[in-house]
Order: C-alpha cells, then structure tokens, then sequence
C-alpha cells in the first residue's frame, strides 16, 4: 500500500511538477512571442510611418533601374543643337568558321545580301576554319533580318555602333571621319577623339560654333560657281568678327564622312584651314593698315601709279591701271600693285613681318583641326620681297588665317583665333577682350571705310548686297608654277564683311581656277567670280543671322568718297 | 470565451496570410510591370536616337532646298520684303473694313506629277512663280522710303 501510495504519490509528484514545468515554459514562450511580434509590430509600424534612414537604403536597392542607353562616342552638334554626328546601334556580321558545313551554298546567299562583298572572299573565310572571322562590318537592319532569315547558327551577329553623318558632304571636311572602329581619323573627330571618346562623358554632345544652315548655303553657292566657272575647287568661311567663332567652313570638292573609305583622295583636302595660298590683293589691307597705324601715310596721301615699277629685274604692274597719281583709299579700292609696292617700301620690310607676325600670319593658325596648314614666306625678307607680299604675291596663308587678319582688321584692332566650338558668350567675351589689340580703334574704321567704298565704287561692286552694307576687297592672284607665274591659273577670292557700320559677320570665299565665262565677259578674276557669290552668301545667311538691312548712312564715307578723282 | 479568443486568433492569422501572399503577388506583378516599362524606356530612348538622326537626315538642308523647289511657290526673301521699322506698315484706308488676303498669297502651289515631265515645264513654272511672287511683292511689300 504504502508502495502503492508512495508510487502514486511520487507519480503525482512528478505529475505535478511537470505540469508546472511545461505552464512555465509556455508562459516563457508565449512572453517570447509576445515580445517578438511586439517587436514586429513596432518595427512595423516604424516602417509605416517614419522614413528612417536604413529603410530608405533597402527600398532603394529594390528600385527598378532604367537603365541609360549609352553610346561609345559623344554627339557632335551645331550651335543650334542641330545633329552633325550620332553613333547608333549596329549589327557586325562574324562566322564562327569550322561550323559552316554547306560553305558554297551559304557564301552564295551572304553575297546576294551584302552585294559589297564578292564570293571568293566570302569563300576564303568561311573556310579559313576560325573560331571568329568578321564578314561585314555595320549592317542595315532590313540585311541583319535577311541573314537571320538564312537560319545559319554559324553566323552570329556582334551589337556595334555606327558613327552616321546625317547631313553627308555638308561640313566633311570639318568634322572628318572616324575608322570602322569608331577612332577619328581626320577633321574635328581626330582632333577631339580623347574628349569624344571619354566614357565619363558620352552624353555631353560636342557644341560647334557652325550653324548648319549658314554652312548650305555658303557649300550652294560656292559649288554653283565652282561648276559654272570649272573651277578645280573652291573654298568658303563664314566668320563671327567678334568672337572668332566659325560659322561655316566650306572647301570644295568635298566627300561624304559616311563613306570616307571609298572617296577619292583630292577630295578630302581642307582647302579652307589646310590649303595656303597666295591670295592677292586682299593682303593689301594689313600693309595699309600698318602704315596707317604707324602715322606713316595718311589717307590723304598720293602715291605715283603712273607706269609700272621696276625692282631689279622684276616689274611691278596694275591690273586696273590709272596711269595717275593715286590718294591710298583710291589705290585700295582700285587695287594697285603700284602704289602698295611704294607704300610698303615706305614701311619698311622689317615693319611688315613684324605687323603680319603679331596677326598671326607666320605661324600656322590655331584651329581645332589635325590638319591646319603651314604659312608659306620668304626666309630672307628683303626689299623685293616685302613689295609683292604688300599685295599678297610671294606669301602663301590658308583662307582662316586670312579670314582671322581681315576680322582683326575691321574689328576695332583685336586679334581673336578663328574657333569651330561654340563659345559661352559670359565666359568668353572677357578673355576676347583682353587679347592683343593689333591696330587702334581709328585706324580699324579708316579701314572699314576702304573696305565699304571698295565695294561701292571699286573692283569688289559685284558684292554689293542692297541694303547690308557689303564692305570687302577682291584678291587676285596667278598660280605659280615651275618658278613663274601661270596668267590662266588664277585663285580668285573676295573676303566681305557686313554690315560695315557695326561689323558683325565676314564672308570669305576662293575660286581655284575659275574659267571666265559669257556672264563675266570672259573675266575670272574675284571680282567677277568670287564677289558675286559673297553676295549671295549674304542675301542668304543675313536673315538666318538677324542683321537688318537699312538705308546707308551716307556720312561715314563722305570724307573718304570725297578723296576719289573719278 | 477561450474558445472564441482562439478562433479569432487563427481567423486572423489565416487572412493576414492571405492577404500578405496577395499583396506578394501584387507586388511582384507590379515589379515586372516597372521592369517592362524600365526596357520600353530605355529601347524607346535608343529608338528616339535613331529617329532623331533620321530626322537630321530628312530635314538637311539641301532636301528641304530641293523640296521647296518641287512644292512650294517660296522664294528668298529680299531685303526690300524685310520691314524693318514700324513706320513702313502704311495705315489702312478703311480701317472699319474687314480684310482678308487673296488666297493665293499664302497657300503654296503644289506641283502636280504631271506638271514636272520634263525641266522646261519644270522652268517655266518657277518663272511663272517668280514671275506672281514679283506682282505680290510690289503690292505687298513696301520699297524702303524713309523721309
């Protein structure tokens, strides 16, 4: 009994003593999970309601990314934020060689998609046994869908980008090109490739200082009187005379960037930045300019142009002659070889390089180009030298650098580099003003008045825009060839600048060769081939440009006028 | 009472699931939706590229030259078209008259395909233009006269 009991008794014992142990243990677990879902609850609640850091952090990694289209190479625009050069998306078709079984058969289908491709080479590759052999690089869509049509799973295609040019030949030669890879090879894109190419900063487009519509009609003018005069080539600029910046820059024959590969070498010369020439007449202005400048010669002043000079062996003679005594607006607006041969052997040969080195025309011009050209003058510059290159015969310059002289010129007197990327107009104009004032503030609008009476009542009257106030000289000059010069092989150019109260935008453009024709009576020098199309350029661009026309006042060339004989 | 605490209890549990797993479902619909649309973005931005440059293309200058040419009876301006000041708008002699312009004056003649056989045709069309848009311009447009 007292077993029984005892067992019984032990057994309640323990009995109890487990139920004890289990109601406590749930107690603490029930208290565990009070506390936890407490927890929950606050946290919860936490979430809801505030914006703590650590929250802000999880949810923004689950944020959905849209992820940026990115392109290897920077945009190029004009200064209107017009396309001039994109990358786009692209497809290269490569073979993986030794999985081709039916090689003829596949080789013959490539080539009726891709014409530019011919069978045996397509043959060569496809059984050259690579792993990896490019066959075309770039394809349209509609020929990547025509290949994919072929079902061949040896030909794969690889993403690529393709540099495209919308607007073609327009401004070849100053963007250029790049390679099937994508570097620049030539024009702004060589130049820029670093910047172009810097991942950091693809989606910044590169800003010119082109407008591309200045740029049509400078390239239509000038290939319309390249091909009514034959010319074998034709150079244009449209110049900022304020800020330097290059509103278009135009050099004929020119080429198609898309396709530069195929395009013929002559072409793709800069005839407007690489090119120098022997421009004429329009180097008569730095020689006046210095003189004036120097208080050597006043307007006033009259040179003898009765018959031609002799300077050793050599003869210097009028195109225009007047067998009189010219006052120096008439030599300039006549454009005498004589009476500049005398005023700059008043100035002095030492004087003129010194005036034409500090506008820059000794050293090659500092553009955003790969290729600007290299000056070409006399090592030793002595008497005979200094009096023909008074008229712009025996130094060789490119079209910017004459085009940066004439915009120094006529200015007020400061020096601003030719630029093809668009300034910031606050962060630049200061540094415009700071930089080097050649001639004096007097002597630029004595020149400004040579330049406009030149045009209305001397050889540059072809460039008179009704109503824009054309100011600007003819050049003419013979080619030389072998050692002397050729009198049929001319380069015609007329610089213009307007309006000539308050210059604002210079036109420059050069014929190489132009033929004279039936409208020109047979002439083919600048003024009859070249000052024409200056007008043009500016009946064109000077609403684009926002230049008014208005009546002429008539008091600012009266005193220069009053010098004329006839 | 035990009773009723505890199927409140479970009640509870079960339609909080529910919904969680729900608004997991939502979640994730919405989620593939913001990925679709996070492509659709980034092909459309690829897209618009290519249509941009396609525009730069269209829109070259020397294609709308040569358009203009085919459809439209515009010439360059001249500088005696510009009015540059507001003294060369002339006062109107009725001013209580309503005035609507000839209709020829705005609306562009469209060449027709036949119109455009050979160049002659072609020549003598743009003379023809020229030729009306001289007449309107000596109505129209108002010679400088400053006195």
């Amino acid at each position: 009994m007292t077993d029984i009991l005892s067992r019984t008794m032990t057994l309640e014992g323990t009995g109890k003593s487990a139920m004890e142990v289990a109601r406590t243990r749930l107690i603490a677990a029930g208290a565990l999970f009070l506390v936890v879902f407490m927890a929950m609850a606050y946290r919860t609640v936490e979430l809801g309601l505030s914006a703590t850091p650590g929250a802000e952090k999880a949810s923004r990694n689950r944020l959905v990314q849209v992820a940026v289209a990115r392109y290897k190479r920077s945009d190029i625009v004009d200064r209107n934020g017009e396309i001039l050069a994109t990358n786009l998306a692209s497809a290269s078709l490569y073979a993986n060689a030794h999985k081709v079984d039916d090689i003829s058969v596949t080789a013959q289908k490539l080539v009726k998609i891709l014409p530019t491709l011919t069978l045996a080479d397509v043959e060569r590759k496809l059984k050259s046994g690579k792993d990896f052999v490019w066959l075309k690089r770039h394809l349209t869509p509609e020929q990547k869908w025509q290949i994919n049509a072929i079902g061949n799973p040896a030909l794969k295609f690889k993403a690529d980008e393709v540099r495209v040019y919308p607007h073609g030949n327009l401004a070849a030669h100053v963007l250029g090109h790049v390679d099937i890879d994508g570097n620049g090879i030539a024009g702004l894109e060589h130049y820029f490739n670093g910047s172009l190419d810097d991942a950091a900063k693809t989606d910044e487009p590169l800003k010119l200082s082109l407008d591309i519509r200045v740029q049509h009609a400078l390239a239509d003018e000038l290939s319309a009187a390249v091909s009514a005069h034959q010319a074998t080539g034709g150079a244009g600029i449209v110049m900022d005379v304020n800020s330097g910046e290059l509103l278009a820059m135009v050099s004929l024959p020119d080429f198609d960037p898309n396709n530069a590969g195929n395009e013929p070498e002559n072409t793709r010369v800069n005839r407007a930045a690489f090119r120098v020439y022997e421009l004429g007449s329009t180097f008569k202005t730095f020689t006046i300019a210095a003189a004036l400048d120097d208080g050597i010669i006043n307007m006033e002043d009259s040179f003898n142009a009765v018959k031609p000079l002799n300077v050793g062996p050599f003869t210097i003679s009028d195109d225009h002659p007047k067998k009189r005594y010219l006052r120096v607006p008439e030599i300039f607006a006549y454009s005498s070889n004589i009476g500049m041969a005398r005023i700059a052997d008043t100035l002095g040969a030492d004087r003129q390089k010194e005036f034409l080195s500090s506008l820059g025309m000794l050293k090659p011009a500092k553009l955003e180009l790969t290729e600007v050209g290299r000056p070409v003058f006399p090592q030793r510059w002595k008497r005979l030298s200094s009096m023909t290159i008074s008229y712009g015969h025996g130094i060789s310059v490119s079209p910017v650098q004459l085009s940066t002289g004439i915009a120094t010129m006529v200015n007020g007197g400061r020096l601003i580099p030719a630029t093809l990327v668009a300034k910031n107009i606050d962060t630049n104009f200061g540094e415009n003003a700071g930089s080097g004032q050649i001639i004096s503030a007097a002597t630029s609008r004595k020149i400004r008045q040579m330049l406009r009476v030149t045009v209305r009542q001397g050889t540059g009257s072809k460039a008179d825009a009704t109503g824009y106030r054309v100011g600007g000289k003819t050049g003419t000059a013979e080619k030389a060839s072998g050692g002397s010069y050729d009198r049929d092989a001319l380069i015609s150019s007329f610089v213009g600048v307007f309006p000539m109260d308050d210059p604002k935008y210079l036109v420059f453009v050069l014929l190489d060769e132009p033929k004279g024709i039936e409208q020109t009576f047979g002439f083919s020098g600048g003024g009859w081939t070249a000052a024409p199309v200056v007008k043009n350029v500016i009946l064109r661009t000077a609403p684009l440009l926002g230049v008014k026309p208005s009546v002429e006042d008539e008091t600012l060339y009266k005193n220069v006028a009053l010098l004329f004989e006839d | 009472m035990r009773k009723y605490v505890a199927a409140c209890a479970v009640a509870a549990a079960l339609i909080s699931g529910a919904v969680v797993i729900q608004v997991k479902f939502k979640v994730q619909e919405k989620r593939e939706e913001v990925q679709s649309l996070a492509r659709q973005i980034e092909a459309d931005a690829r897209a618009l590229r290519t249509l941009k440059a396609e525009w730069a293309y269209l829109t070259t200058p020397a294609r709308l030259q040569r358009q203009s040419i085919d459809f439209l009876a515009l010439m360059p301006t001249s500088p005696s078209q510009v009015a540059t000041s507001v003294r060369q708008i002339p006062f109107r002699l009725n001013p209580d008259e309503l005035v609507s312009p000839p209709s020829s004056i705005l609306r562009p003649t469209v060449a027709k395909p036949e119109d455009k056989n050979t160049d002659k045709d072609r020549a003598a069309m743009i003379n023809a233009v020229h030729y009306t848009l001289k007449l309107k311009s000596e109505v129209v447009v108002l010679e400088e006269q400053d006195d």
